[in-house]
C-alpha cells in the first residue's frame, strides 16, 4: 500500500478540477474538428466522384489497365463512404466546412490554443483550475512516447541524424552567439546564460535547466521567459501560414519547426497543426534536440567558467543525469519494438493491432496537452518580456527562423521524410 | 495625520521613491512604518514545461532568491528607516502580491499605503491594470499614494 501512496502525490485533489476543465475543452474541440474534417471530407467527395466516375467509365471504353481501374474504384468508394456519412449527394457543398478545414486550417491544434488564449486572457481561468491546467501541459510526453510506433530505426539515422547535427549546429552557433554578445555587452551572466540556452535549446524548459547554475536572479528569468513565450507564440500562429505560402514541404516544415520555435510545446503543436509528416519529422528531430540539453547545460557552466562553484550540482555525469529527459527511452524502446516488425504488435495502420491501438489515443494526449498550453498561455506572462532579454530574443528568434529556412530549403525533403518503414 | 503607514517595496528601482517619500512623512507625523515585501512565486509555475529537467532544483533556486532578495532589502530598508523612524517593522510575505497587501491592510488600522509604479505613458495611462492601479481600485478605504518613476 505504502508504494501505491508514494507514486501519488499528496496534493493530487489540486489537480482534479483544471484537468476535468482540460479533458472537458478537449473533447468538444476534438468533437468539432471531427465534425469539420467529416463535413470538408463530403465537400471534396463532391466534387471528385463525377469525375472518377468519369475515368473509369473511360478507361473500362478504352480497355485500360485493370490495376488502375481498380485502384479508381478503391478511390470512388472512399469518397461515397464519406458522402454517406453526413447523408449527402453528389453536387451538394459544403463550402463553409472547406473554408474553415483547409483554408483556414482550423484544426484541433489552433482550435485548443486559440480557444484557450481567448478563454484565458478575456473572461479568465478561476484560481482552482490552474494547478491542473499546469500538469495537462505535460501529458503531450505520453503522446510523444507514443508516436515511436511511426518510426524505424533507419528513420532514427537518417531524419534523426540529419536533425542532430542541424540542431546542434543551431543550439550550440545560437548559445555561443547569444552568450558572446551578452559577455560583450555586459549582460549579467545570470540573463546571458539563460537566454543562450532558451534561444538554443527547448526554450522555457531549457531555462529550468539552466537558471540554477548561473543563479540567475527572478526578474532575469521573468524577463527570459516572458520573451521566450512571446516568441514562441508569435511563431506558432505565423510559421504554419507562412510555410504554406512559400510552399515549404512537411517535412521541411517539421525540420523548420524544431530548429526555429524557441519553445518546445509551440513547436510541436505548430508542427501538428501542419501535417502529420511535419510533426513526424519534428517530433524526431526534437527528440535529438531535447538529448542536448545536458550538454548545454555544461556549455553553459564551461563559458561562464562555473566548474568550481559547486562540483556536486555541475559535475559531467551529474549534469546528465539530472538534466537527461529520460522519458525519450520510452519513445525509442517502442522505436526499436517497431523496427523489429514484431507480427502480434502489428503497425500504427493495422487496424486492431496494440500499435493501432496506441496510435488511436495518441491525440488525446496531444488534445489535453495542447488545452493546457493554449489555456495557460498568458498576455500577463509576456508583458513581463522585456529590456535586454527581449532585444536579444528577437535577435535570436529571427536569426534563427531566416537561417534555419535557408538550411531545410538546402538540405531538401528527402533526408527529413520520415518513412516508418514503408 | 497619518500614525500607521503600510509602504509595500519589491525592491526594485522604481520603489525607490516610494521609499522616498515614505520615509519624509514617517518623519513628518512621527508615524509607525511597516514594510511589506511580499515574495512572489510566479516562476513556479513554469516548473512543468513539457521537457524541463531539474524541477526541484528550479523550485529551491526560485526560494533561494526570493529568501536572499527579501533579506537584502530587509537589512538596506533597516539602514534607511531606523535612525530616522524608530517606529519601523518589516514584514515578509509569500504569496500573491495583490492579495497578501490587502490582506495585511485588513489585517490592521493604517492610514495610508503607499507603493511604487512604473511611470506610465500614452494609452497605459487609461489602461493600465497593474499591481498599484489593482490596489487603488480594491483598497479598504484606505489612501493609496502611488509613486511612480
Amino acid at each position: 500500500m505504502s508504494f501505491f501512496n508514494s507514486m501519488i502525490a499528496p496534493d493530487w485533489k489540486k489537480f482534479i478540477p483544471g484537468l476535468l476543465l482540460c479533458a472537458v475543452f478537449a473533447f468538444v474541440v476534438m468533437n468539432i474538428h471531427h465534425l469539420l474534417a467529416t463535413y470538408h471530407k463530403a465537400d471534396a467527395a463532391s466534387i471528385k466522384i463525377p469525375k472518377i466516375e468519369k475515368k473509369i467509365a473511360d478507361l473500362k471504353s478504352a480497355r485500360g489497365a485493370p490495376g488502375e481501374i481498380a485502384s479508381l474504384e478503391h478511390q470512388l468508394h472512399k469518397y461515397q463512404k464519406a458522402l454517406k456519412k453526413v447523408n449527402g449527394k453528389v453536387g451538394q457543398r459544403w463550402k463553409w466546412a472547406t473554408f474553415l478545414y483547409e483554408t483556414c486550417q482550423f484544426k484541433y491544434v489552433a482550435m485548443l490554443l486559440i480557444g484557450g488564449i481567448i478563454i484565458r486572457n478575456t473572461i479568465g481561468i478561476p484560481k482552482v483550475f490552474l494547478p491542473g491546467i499546469g500538469i495537462a501541459r505535460p501529458l503531450i510526453k505520453p503522446g510523444i512516447i507514443i508516436l515511436g510506433v511511426h518510426y524505424v530505426w533507419s528513420d532514427v539515422v537518417k531524419v534523426g541524424g540529419t536533425g542532430l547535427i542541424l540542431t546542434a549546429f543551431f543550439i550550440f552557433g545560437t548559445a555561443l552567439t547569444v552568450m558572446y554578445i551578452c559577455r560583450k555587452k555586459g549582460v549579467s551572466d545570470g540573463l546571458g546564460g539563460i537566454m543562450g540556452a532558451g534561444t538554443g535549446v527547448c526554450g522555457v524548459s531549457a531555462i529550468i535547466a539552466t537558471a540554477p547554475v548561473v543563479r540567475a536572479r527572478p526578474l532575469e528569468m521573468a524577463y527570459a521567459i516572458g520573451t521566450i513565450l512571446l516568441f514562441g507564440t508569435l511563431m506558432l500562429f505565423v510559421m504554419p501560414y507562412l510555410g504554406q505560402w512559400l510552399h515549404v514541404s512537411q517535412p521541411q516544415f517539421g525540420a523548420w519547426a524544431a530548429i526555429a520555435i524557441l519553445n518546445t510545446a509551440q513547436l510541436i503543436a505548430a508542427a501538428e497543426w501542419y501535417g502529420d509528416e511535419a510533426r513526424n519529422t519534428a517530433v524526431l528531430i526534437n527528440a535529438a534536440r531535447i538529448m542536448l540539453i545536458p550538454f548545454i547545460v555544461m556549455y553553459t557552466v564551461w563559458f561562464y567558467g562555473l566548474k568550481d562553484v559547486n562540483k556536486e550540482s555541475t559535475g559531467v555525469w551529474n549534469t546528465i543525469k539530472n538534466k537527461f529527459p529520460v522519458f525519450i527511452l520510452g519513445f525509442f524502446a517502442l522505436v526499436l519494438l517497431n523496427s523489429l516488425h514484431i507480427s502480434a504488435l502489428g503497425g500504427p495502420k493495422a487496424a486492431g493491432t496494440p500499435f493501432w491501438a496506441m496510435n488511436a489515443v495518441y491525440k488525446w494526449f496531444f488534445a489535453l496537452g495542447f488545452a493546457g498550453i493554449g489555456l495557460s498561455i498568458s498576455i500577463d506572462d509576456m508583458k513581463k518580456s522585456g529590456g535586454l532579454a527581449f532585444l536579444i530574443g528577437s535577435g535570436a528568434a529571427t536569426a534563427k527562423m531566416i537561417l534555419g529556412l535557408i538550411a531545410v530549403m538546402i538540405i531538401g525533403s528527402e533526408l527529413l521524410k520520415v518513412t516508418g518503414g514503408h | 495625520m497619518f500614525s500607521q503607514i503600510l509602504l509595500a517595496s519589491d525592491g526594485e528601482p522604481h520603489t525607490e521613491k516610494a521609499t522616498d517619500v515614505c520615509l519624509e512623512l514617517a518623519r513628518m507625523f512621527d508615524a509607525y512604518v511597516t514594510v511589506i515585501h511580499v515574495m512572489d512565486p510566479y516562476l513556479k509555475q513554469f516548473y512543468n514545461e513539457i521537457y524541463a529537467q531539474g524541477r526541484k532544483e528550479y523550485l529551491e533556486h526560485i526560494d533561494t532568491c526570493l529568501r536572499t532578495d527579501a533579506d537584502r532589502l530587509e537589512k538596506r530598508l533597516k539602514d534607511i528607516f531606523e535612525p530616522a523612524a524608530s517606529k519601523f517593522l518589516f514584514l515578509k510575505s509569500y504569496g500573491d502580491p495583490e492579495q497578501e497587501i490587502l490582506k495585511e491592510l485588513n489585517a490592521k488600522p493604517y492610514d495610508l499605503l503607499i507603493t511604487g509604479g512604473k511611470l506610465l505613458t500614452g494609452i497605459k495611462k487609461i489602461t493600465s491594470w497593474n499591481l498599484p492601479s489593482r490596489l487603488e481600485m480594491k483598497s479598504p478605504g484606505i489612501p493609496v499614494l502611488v509613486c511612480r518613476a
